[in-house]
């Protein structure tokens, strides 16, 4: 490569950390928002911002945004949800039993909206709704035509309590459609900049609802869905049951390998410009969220799914428990350079397309979102 | 300003009619306020923050007026609107992990915030033990 990488932003549950390849060495350059957990960071390749999201413990959810070439980040406003309107009462959290609660708990993802050139986000939260700022942040606005879905009441919480947005998908070439990933409520599409929505993703499968419910859409648990750059027709999702692929944008779905040795696990990357090629982090299942016998691989394809490898080198091959969060794993704009993290602070990188593994750091709290800054 | 002294005591009455621009002694928390603006005719109850906060958002210690927890808090925000998310949460209630010191009693009316609140009291606003 002639270009020297992307750093690389890692937010974690003590901070945001900027690593920095310097003489053949991956070091830890800058860590920004010490102590308090990042749930999400965006770089924002059409304006050169950075947007940080916190959830601090004590006192709620925070935006800060730090504009291209500054050195501090400066807070910005959060999506606020509207007041509840009288005489609504929500039913109970099937899961909780009590209502859902309507206010902000979490901001899980953050994603260009609009044209390049434009400034306009996407945000995703926990319990469900889904942001949208025409100003880079300033302002937010609930998407009250998805929010106000019937079928948004049959949302459950998947990871945490509340059901939440984790994956926003813009089609590239027509911003305007967009896909948006629900743990617990499936897959939504929008093909008028949010105006209306529909659900997709026939044949995702769910084998934690009632058989008879399997294969309902709408209460899909996709993992983490991501979408092809080069082909956005292709969509890739680590599902809470198995590694799905669509090749229609996400109104259908197969299911893939399994793989050995899992096709359980909640991050996917997809290689820019191939569609075929995608990488994944499983862990054993469900039940057991560690890395099948302690013994740590990266699953990559380069057919589609139809074949999986299971790659270790350079990875532990024994007594590691590390599990990766969906956010957490990454892939450059040169589709070479792989990064991912654990909940247990370590930092891998591949520089040669996942096929090898170099371990950074191990001394990292735990790793919530991985991302390669943009180019600009 | 950040160096209010916890836990929270109660305060002998002011002398002085604090307004908007009031602060306390840097350092000494038991000094007697001074005021930047000229003398009223009665004293107000007094805002402080917990440091904890202070990390977050510029929280000075400061003077605010009214008759309830929640009053007092209003006016406290009407002039430091970048404090308000992170005590209250986007439906206007006081956040779960964030909890009030009434004159040094804890609220007890959380959802409304009605307690009373004498003019020579403090509000103290402090995180909760449970959560973070």
């Amino acid at each position: 490569m002639t270009n020297s990488p992307s750093p690389i932003l890692v937010g974690t549950r003590k901070g945001l950390f900027t690593f920095r390849r310097d003489a053949g060495t991956w070091r830890a350059v800058d860590h920004a928002f010490a102590g308090d957990p990042v749930t999400m960071v965006l770089s924002d390749g059409r304006t050169g911002d950075t947007v940080a999201a916190l959830r601090l413990g004590h006192f709620g959810v925070k935006l800060h945004r730090r504009a291209r070439g500054a050195a501090a980040f400066q807070e910005t406003s959060v999506p606020e949800y509207p007041p509840m309107p009288d005489g609504i009462t929500m039913p109970p959290n099937p899961n909780t039993g009590r209502p859902t609660p309507w206010k902000l708990d979490m901001i899980w993802e953050l994603a260009p909206a609009g044209a390049p050139g434009d400034r306009s986000l996407w945000c995703g939260t926990i319990p469900g709704g889904l942001f949208r700022s025409h100003d880079g942040g300033a302002t937010w606005a609930l998407n009250r035509s998805l929010w106000n879905r019937e079928e948004r009441l049959g949302w459950f919480g998947g990871g945490y309590d509340e059901a939440g947005i984790h994956s926003i998908a813009p089609d590239p070439r027509a911003p305007r459609s967009l896909l948006v990933g629900v743990s617990c409520g499936g897959i939504w599409r929008s093909d008028d900049d949010g105006g209306s929505w529909r659900v997709v993703g026939s044949g995702l499968r769910a084998d934690y609802m009632p058989p008879e419910k399997a294969y309902d859409p709408g209460i899909q648990d996709p993992h983490l869905l991501v979408r092809c750059p080069a082909a956005p027709d292709r969509i890739w999702v680590q599902h809470h049951n198995g590694i799905f692929r669509s090749d229609d944008g996400a109104d259908t779905f197969v299911e893939c390998g399994p793989p050995a040795p899992s096709g359980f696990g909640f991050a996917v990357a997809v290689h820019p410009r191939d569609p075929d090629t995608a990488w994944f982090v499983p862990a054993q299942k469900d039940e057991k969220r560690i890395p099948v016998d302690g013994r740590l691989v990266v699953l990559r394809t380069r057919d589609g799914g139809r074949s999986f490898t299971a790659i270790s080198k350079g990875l532990p091959s024994g007594d590691a428990w590390d599990l990766v969060y969906r956010h957490a794993l990454a892939v450059d704009d040169s589709g070479e350079i792989i990064a991912f993290g654990s909940t247990t602070g370590s930092l891998w990188i591949s520089e040669d397309g996942g096929t090898s593994w170099s371990h950074v750091t191990a001394h990292l709290p735990p790793i919530n979102v991985v991302r390669f800054a943009a180019r600009t | 300003m950040r160096n209010a002294v916890y836990p929270p005591v109660r305060r002998g009455r002011l002398r002085t009619a604090p307004g908007p621009r009031t602060v306390l002694h840097r350092g000494n928390p038991s000094a007697r306020a001074r005021t930047e603006r000229p003398l009223g005719d009665h004293p107000v109850p007094i805002v402080r923050v917990t440091p904890v906060l202070a990390r977050h958002v510029d929280a000075p210690t400061e003077h605010a007026d009214g008759a309830t927890a929640r009053a007092v808090l209003d006016a406290y925000f009407a002039r430091h609107p970048q404090i308000r998310g992170y005590v209250m949460d986007d439906q206007g209630e006081l956040r779960r992990h964030v909890t009030l010191f009434v004159g040094g009693r804890p609220i007890r009316d959380r959802a409304a915030l009605t307690d009373r609140i004498a003019d020579d009291e403090a509000l103290d606003i402090m995180q909760a033990l449970s959560g973070g």
